[in-house]
């Protein structure tokens, strides 16, 4: 069935009658929808530690012996925190940095994978904009948070956003691959977000009227048991908003523990990289396993993402077509 | 009722359109997502929970800004100003 709200569309699907306890994913059950690099040249090379091989960038090292349970005991500053120093109560902090940053910067951003990687331009309901991130896994389709393209807060900007302008690879003020504007029913979300708000589903997608991501590629994506996933590292590449405008930045870090449909980490991420693919390598192959959605929160010091499962999975199917 | 944070971001007497406005640490998880400011500066953050949040703001050719705003009640609006140091 489809539902049309304020000219987009929800997908109403068995998984909309799931309730999040029921969504577990089976030991070992694992299924992957295969990634295209795409027709146009530069594929850039990958590490076998399972991150991706940046010029100047050697990994961040999982904190020994960090578990969640340790972080939530350590009462561990988040990455705002981490950049700018603990500002005095209302007092602009911004000279201190504590910690080091080490996301890297992409510049090679017309080269796969990091073309696929997508900036949004967001206007919401209210006329107003925002920015997050997205990526492409078909030449049509370009996943995203579910709050990306659905505001749940109250007031006017509640509901569907007017229009999402996905600029794929960009660097700065170029677009190498162009910008699309989706709007209407090329938005698309699910009903366990657009209605029960539950974070579990927050989850986005835009149908592209155009196959733009023929050129980019794609990445591919999977459900896979918690064993795998714990052994994986998230790779995370995104437009964050604490670095010069429209930058993509990419940062690597194990995978700190699963839920039934969240994924928790400690990549460093910032506003503007909600949408972000949360993705693994396998035999130099990339399968996102989560959207990013979340970063830390008092008592959570973690940033955190949907976690792909089946019933997602099979979405991501469907608007991939 | 969840209420909102509004707020103008400016460099002296100018507002600073596209300002890229985040919460930094909020008393429950928030979008990671970045508001633009408006033309005339103004943005506006949806404060869901009680308590205190933490915006940071950054735009190109500034230096960012961090500011903390107590919300007493979610269900109302809150009035700030950001000044970004030029």
């Amino acid at each position: 069935m489809t539902i049309t709200l304020d000219g987009a569309v929800a997908v109403t699907d068995p998984a909309d009658e799931t309730s999040p306890t029921d969504v577990a994913v089976a030991e070992q059950e694992t299924a992957q929808a295969p990634p295209s690099s795409g027709p146009e040249s530069g594929v850039a090379d990958t590490a076998s530690s399972g991150i991706e091989l940046v010029a100047g960038y050697s990994g961040t090292p999982q904190p020994a012996g960090a578990s969640l349970e340790e972080l939530l005991a350590r009462d561990v500053p988040d990455a705002a925190e981490a950049t700018f120093g603990s500002a005095a109560e209302g007092q602009p902090s911004l000279e201190s940095v504590i910690g080091v940053d080490d996301r890297i910067r992409i510049t090679t951003t017309n080269v796969y994978p990091w073309r696929v990687h997508a900036s949004l331009l967001i206007q919401l309901a209210d006329g107003s904009y925002a920015s997050g991130t997205g990526f492409f896994i078909g030449p049509r389709t370009v996943i995203t948070a579910g709050h990306c393209v659905f505001v749940q807060w109250s007031g006017p900007r509640r509901g569907w956003v007017r229009s999402v302008t996905v600029m794929p690879g960009r660097n700065g003020s170029v677009l190498p691959y162009g910008s699309v504007t989706v709007s209407g029913s090329g938005i698309r979300s699910v009903v366990g977000w657009t209605q029960n708000g539950n974070s579990n589903w927050d989850v986005g997608a835009l149908i592209l009227p155009t196959e733009l991501g023929s050129r980019t590629g794609w990445l591919g994506f999977g459900y896979y048991s918690d064993a795998t996933l714990l052994a994986s590292t998230a790779n995370l590449a995104g437009y964050p908003g604490d670095k010069p405008s429209g930058t993509l930045w990419y940062h690597s870090r194990r995978l700190l523990s699963v839920s039934a449909g969240r994924i928790h980490y400690q990549v460093d991420t910032f506003g503007g990289q909600s949408g972000s693919a949360v993705y693994r390598l396998v035999d130099g192959h990339r399968y996102a396993f989560g959207i990013h959605t979340n970063g830390a929160a008092p008592g959570i010091p973690v940033n955190s993402g949907v976690r792909i499962t089946k019933p997602i999975f099979d979405r991501m199917k469907a608007w991939k077509g | 009722m969840e209420g909102v944070i509004v707020g103008t971001v400016r460099s002296g007497e100018v507002p600073v359109a596209f300002a890229r406005v985040m919460v930094e640490s909020a008393p429950g998880p928030m979008p990671d997502i970045a508001l633009l400011s408006g033309p005339d500066g103004r943005f506006a953050v949806d404060t869901p929970y009680r308590g205190r949040y933490v915006l940071v703001v950054h735009a190109d050719e500034h230096r960012p800004a961090r500011i903390g705003v107590d919300v007493p009640d979610p269900g109302r609006s809150t009035e700030t100003v950001v000044e970004l140091p030029p």
